[in-house]
C-alpha cells in the first residue's frame, strides 16, 4: 500500500501540485443477524478508498477513488488538480507536517473463534433473550459484527503513518407487548474477541428497561432535576461538540467563538479530550495530518481552555495544532475529538441521588432536536422518576428541553466515581443537572 | 455495460451450482461532485467515483451479501465461494439453465436535463445565492452553501434472467443562513433537490430560496421559548410530511413488518388513520428527488396507495419482504450503494391533498401551535414512538398566529397520531430529504398539504 500511495503522490507532484497528501481507508467486515432462531443475514465486505488532497498556488483540491487501477488513480489526481484551480486562495491550509520517522501502530487481536461459533453466538443472543420473557413479541435488532480497519496517511514531505484496528460488536433488542402497551430497548457491546463478549449482561440490560417501561407513564409537565445515563450524556455532548471546533469558530458557527479563557461551565466541571485514555476502547495515536495525538484540556474548572485545532485553524489563530485534524478519504480537512473524560467530583453516589430527580436512560432525536448554533435542545426521553436513589416510576412519553450553555452551568453535584458509555469512549461521573424543562402529561 | 454478460452469467451459475436459490449482482459506478461555499469563499471542491459490486445470494429465506470494489471475475467468484461455503451442501447443488439476459424494457421516469457547464457557472450560482441571502438583512452573519451533483449508474443481473440498467442523476443545494444579534445566534435553512442535472439550478428561484433560509433564521433569532404541553398543532405543507414519513412510512416497510416489529404489521384492511387521511408512496413522479425508473432489484417502480380514507391498503415491499410476508412487491427495494443489500424503502411519500384550508384549521383550533417549517425526526418502528423538531413555529391564540417560538419538539406514537389528523388541506407540496435506515442513506421525498393534528405533546422550555 505504501508504494501505491507514494507513486500516486509522485504523480500529483509531477502534474503540478505544490504539495499533496493521501489517506487510504480500507476495511474487512462480517455482519451476522439472527431472527426466529435462524440466521437471517450474513454479510461480508472488503473495501478501500483513496483520497487525495493537493495544494496548488495556495488553493486546495480534493478527490477520491474506490478503484486503485492506474486509470482511476490518474483520473483522481487530475480531478484534484482541476478542483484546486477553481477553489479560492486559502491562506491558512497547507501540507506541512514533516515527521522524522514513520509511525505504524497495529491494534489487531486476531479473534480465534470460528465462523460456526460466531453464528452460534448471534443465534444464542436471540434465543436466550426470547426465553427470558414471554411478552417478547420480536427481537428487531440482533446480531454480531466483526471489523478490521486500516488507515494510511502519507504526504509529499515524507510523513507516513499507519493505524490498524480490529474488534467485534454484539447487539440485541426486545420488543415487548402487554395488552395494547408496547416497550422496546436495545443494548450493544464491543470487545476484541468473541470470548470476551458478555452475552448475559447485554441481555439483562436490554430487558431491565424494556420490561420496566411496560409500566411507564409520562410525568407531569414541569421542571425536574435530571441525571443522564453516560450514553445519553455522551450523545448530548456530541450534539454540541462544535463548541470545541476552531473550524466552526472561524466560520462563525461556534457559539463559543469568543469564549476562550472565559467561564462556560460550572467551576467544578473539567473536560479532557484523551485519545490514549487507558480505559478507552479505541485509542487514536495520530490525526489525519500525521500529527501524534495527546491529551487536550478543553474545559478546566469551567473555563474554556482550548479548541480542537488542525494546522490550518492553528495558522489562522497563530497557534499550534492540537493534533485533532480530521479528514476521511472522501472529505475535506476538519477537526474532531476522540475520547472524552469528565473529571470526577467529590460527591458520593448517595449525595448525587439524594432527593427527587429524573434518571434519563434513553433519548430520541437528539440530532434534529439540538441546535448547535443557538444551544437549544429538546428531545424525547425515557427513564425513571427516582427518589433518594430508588426508581419509583418508569417514565416514557416525555421531552427534556434546555439550552446547552445553561446546562453546563446548572450542575448540582458530581459523583466521585467514573462511569463509561457502551463504546468506552466517554468517561464521566454521575452528574445531577438542576431544573430542566420536562413536558409530559 | 458495467459488467460483461458472460462474467455475470459465470458468477451466477457458480452461485446456483453451490445451491443458492437466487443470486443477484448489483454493479454501480457513481460520479460525485461537491462544492462548499462558506464565508464568501469556495472552501472545498471535491469529486470522486464510487465503484463496486454487491453480490446477494438467497438460501431459503436466508439472505447472504458480499461486496467489493473489484469487478474482476476471480474476485466475484471468490466472494460467492466465501458466502456459500457456510450454507452450501452437496445435496443442494443445482445447475443453471442458460440465461439470455435480455435488457429489461421499462418506462423511464423523466429527469431534469443536465446542461453541460463549467465549474465556474456552478460557483456563480452559489455566490448569487449567498449574496441574495446576506442581502435579506444585516443580521445575517454567515451563509454556508453545499452543492451536490451526482450520477449513479447501476446494472443488475439475477438468476431469474433479469438484466436491467439505469442512470440516475441527482442535484441538490443545501443552504444555511446564520442570523446574529449580539451573542444570540439562530439558523435557517433550505435544501431543494431534484432527479436531474444543472438545469434544475437554472430554473430554481434563488431569490425565494434565499428568503426562506434568511427569514427562518431571523424569525428564530427573535423567537421566545416554546411552552410545553399537549396542544393542537397545524403543520404546513412540504417538509411537514416528514411526520408521516417517520410516524407511519417506516412502519409500513416490510423490513419492519417481516419481523413483526412494526405496530402496523397485521393491520392491512383496517382503519389505521382518520378518514381524512389518504397516503401514497410513489416512485414515478417526474423529476422528483425520490423517483426511480427501476428499484435496486430491477423492478419498475409504481405508485403505491398506502392508506385510502384511513384504511391501510398496501405495504412498501421488496423481494425479501414478499417472500416473508406474502405482500406484493412494489418496486421499493432500495439501497444507498453497492455496499448495502436492498431493503424495502420509501420513495416519494406523501399525504394526499384534502379539502380544508389553513383558515379553516386556524378557526377550529383555538389555542395551539402553527409549525411553518419542520426539521428532522426519528421513529422506533416497534413501538411507533416518534419525535420531530420544529424549525419555525408560532403560537396560536384564538385562531390567530402570534409570536414565534423556538426549541419545540413534537413527540407521540404513530398509531395514535394518524387518528388525530382531523383536517387535511388542499395545497400538497413535496420536499427533498435523505432517509437513513437499514440499507443506508437514500434520497426520498416527503410531502403533505397543510394539516391539523387535534392534540400532540409539544416539548419546550416554558
Amino acid at each position: 500500500m505504501k508504494n501505491l500511495i507514494q507513486k500516486t503522490i509522485d504523480r500529483a507532484m509531477n502534474s503540478g501540485a505544490d504539495a499533496c497528501d493521501i489517506i487510504v481507508n480500507s476495511s474487512d467486515s462480517l455482519n451476522l443477524s439472527a431472527q426466529d432462531a435462524k440466521l437471517e443475514k450474513f454479510k461480508v465486505a472488503k473495501t478501500s478508498v483513496l483520497g487525495i488532497r493537493v495544494v496548488k498556488n495556495k488553493k486546495i483540491g480534493i478527490s477520491y477513488s474506490e478503484s486503485f487501477d492506474d486509470d482511476a488513480l490518474t483520473f483522481a489526481v487530475k480531478s484534484s488538480l482541476e478542483n484546486a484551480d477553481y477553489s479560492d486562495v486559502n491562506e491558512f491550509e497547507d501540507i506541512k507536517i514533516k515527521n522524522s520517522s514513520d509511525f505504524v501502530k497495529e491494534n489487531i487481536e486476531k479473534d480465534s473463534s470460528s465462523m460456526e461459533e460466531k453464528i452460534e453466538f448471534a443465534m444464542k443472543l436471540e434465543s436466550e433473550i426470547r426465553k427470558r420473557d414471554s411478552r417478547i413479541t420480536a427481537v428487531p435488532y440482533n446480531g454480531l459484527s466483526v471489523a478490521e480497519s486500516h488507515s494510511y496517511y502519507m504526504n509529499s514531505l515524507g510523513t507516513y503513518t499507519e493505524e490498524s484496528e480490529s474488534y467485534l460488536s454484539g447487539y440485541t433488542s426486545a420488543l415487548l407487548k402487554e395488552g395494547d402497551i408496547t416497550s422496546m430497548h436495545y443494548s450493544s457491546m464491543q470487545e476484541r474477541s468473541l470470548a470476551m463478549m458478555n452475552l448475559n449482561q447485554c441481555i439483562e440490560e436490554t430487558l431491565e428497561h424494556a420490561v420496566s417501561w411496560l409500566k411507564a407513564a409520562p410525568v407531569a409537565t414541569g421542571k425536574y432535576d435530571v441525571v443522564f445515563d453516560t450514553n445519553v450524556l455522551s450523545e448530548i455532548l456530541g450534539a454540541f461538540s462544535s463548541c470545541f471546533s476552531a473550524k466552526e469558530a472561524i466560520e462563525k458557527t461556534n457559539p463559543w467563538e469568543n469564549k476562550l479563557q472565559h467561564q462556560v461551565a460550572d467551576m467544578n466541571f473539567t473536560m479532557i479530550d484523551s485519545p490514549l485514555y487507558v480505559d478507552a476502547f479505541f485509542k487514536q495515536h495520530v490525526d489525519s495530518e500525521g500529527v501524534l495525538k495527546k491529551d487536550l484540556t478543553l474545559i478546566e474548572n469551567g473555563v474554556l481552555k482550548s479548541f480542537y485545532h488542525n494546522t490550518a485553524t492553528a495558522a489562522y489563530y497563530g497557534t499550534t495544532t492540537t493534533g485533532h485534524a480530521a479528514r476521511g478519504a472522501k472529505s475535506a480537512l476538519g477537526v474532531s475529538g476522540s475520547n472524552w473524560l469528565i473529571k470526577a467530583g467529590i460527591s458520593s453516589k448517595d449525595e448525587v441521588t439524594d432527593g427527587s430527580y429524573l434518571e434519563i436512560i434513553d433519548v430520541m432525536g437528539i440530532g434534529p432536536g439540538s441546535d448547535s448554533v443557538s444551544g437549544e435542545f429538546s428531545f424525547g426521553a425515557s427513564g425513571y422518576l427516582c427518589k433518594n436513589g430508588k426508581r419509583i416510576q418508569p417514565v416514557k412519553g416525555i421531552t427534556v428541553a434546555g439550552n446547552f450553555n445553561k446546562l453546563l452551568n446548572s450542575i448540582k453535584c458530581m459523583g466521585k466515581d467514573l462511569e463509561h458509555n457502551h463504546s468506552r469512549g466517554m468517561f464521566a461521573p454521575l452528574i445531577k443537572f438542576s431544573e430542566l424543562y420536562v413536558a409530559g402529561k | 455495460m458495467l459488467l460483461q454478460k458472460e462474467t455475470a452469467h459465470e458468477v451466477i451459475a457458480y452461485a446456483v451450482s453451490l445451491g443458492a436459490d437466487f443470486c443477484e449482482l448489483f454493479i454501480e459506478k457513481t460520479s460525485v461532485q461537491s462544492i462548499l461555499y462558506t464565508s464568501k469563499k469556495i472552501k472545498d471542491i471535491s469529486s470522486g467515483i464510487d465503484s463496486g459490486i454487491g453480490v446477494r445470494l438467497i438460501y431459503g429465506d436466508l439472505a447472504l451479501y458480499a461486496y467489493s470494489n473489484s469487478n474482476k471475475k476471480e474476485d466475484l467468484l471468490d466472494m460467492v465461494k466465501k458466502l456459500a461455503s457456510q450454507f452450501s451442501t452437496k445435496a443442494s447443488h443445482k445447475s443453471l439453465t442458460a440465461l439470455n439476459f435480455t435488457p429489461l424494457q421499462y418506462k423511464a421516469i423523466s429527469a431534469l436535463p443536465n446542461k453541460d457547464v463549467l465549474l465556474t457557472e456552478k460557483i456563480e450560482a452559489l455566490k448569487k445565492l449567498d449574496t441574495l441571502t446576506r442581502g435579506h438583512s444585516p443580521l445575517i452573519s454567515q451563509v454556508s452553501i453545499r452543492f451536490l451533483q451526482k450520477e449513479q449508474n447501476i446494472e443488475i443481473y439475477n438468476s431469474e434472467g433479469l438484466h436491467a440498467t439505469e442512470t440516475r442523476p441527482y442535484i441538490r443545494i443545501y443552504s444555511e443562513a446564520v442570523a446574529q444579534d449580539g451573542s444570540v445566534q439562530a439558523t435557517g435553512s433550505v435544501s431543494p433537490g431534484r432527479r436531474g442535472g444543472f438545469n434544475f439550478i437554472e430554473t430554481l428561484n434563488l431569490q425565494q430560496a434565499a428568503e426562506t433560509a434568511a427569514k427562518q433564521a431571523l424569525v428564530v433569532l427573535k423567537a421566545k421559548p416554546c411552552p410545553a404541553g399537549v396542544m393542537p398543532v397545524v403543520i404546513e405543507n412540504g417538509f411537514g410530511g416528514v411526520i408521516f414519513h417517520e410516524a407511519c412510512g417506516h412502519l409500513l416497510e416490510t423490513t419492519s413488518v417481516e419481523t413483526r416489529s412494526s405496530v402496523l404489521w397485521d393491520k392491512k384492511g383496517e382503519m389505521i388513520a382518520h378518514p381524512a387521511v389518504s397516503a401514497v408512496d410513489d416512485g414515478t413522479n417526474e423529476n422528483m428527488w425520490g423517483s426511480l425508473s427501476i428499484d435496486d432489484e430491477g423492478m419498475p417502480t409504481q405508485r403505491t396507495q398506502l392508506i385510502k380514507n384511513g384504511i391501510l391498503e398496501n405495504f412498501i415491499c421488496d423481494k425479501i419482504g414478499n417472500m416473508k410476508t406474502g405482500h406484493a412487491r412494489t418496486g421499493s427495494g432500495r439501497r444507498q450503494s453497492y455496499r448495502f443489500a436492498p431493503a424495502s424503502r420509501m420513495r416519494n411519500t406523501f399525504i394526499d391533498k384534502g379539502t380544508s384550508t389553513l383558515d379553516d384549521m386556524m378557526q377550529s383550533m383555538g389555542d395551539g401551535l402553527y409549525c411553518a417549517a419542520m426539521g428532522g425526526g426519528s421513529v422506533n418502528p416497534g413501538t411507533g414512538e416518534f419525535n420531530f423538531s420544529v424549525n419555525e413555529g408560532y403560537l396560536v391564540k384564538n385562531g390567530k398566529i402570534q409570536n414565534a417560538i423556538k426549541g419545540a419538539t413534537l413527540i407521540g406514537k404513530g398509531a395514535d397520531i394518524l387518528h388525530k389528523i382531523s383536517m387535511v388541506g388542499n395545497n400538497l407540496e413535496l420536499a427533498a430529504g435523505m432517509c437513513g435506515s437499514v440499507s443506508g442513506s437514500i434520497p426520498t421525498t416527503v410531502g403533505q398539504p397543510v394539516l391539523k393534528v387535534d392534540d400532540i405533546l409539544v416539548g419546550g422550555q416554558a
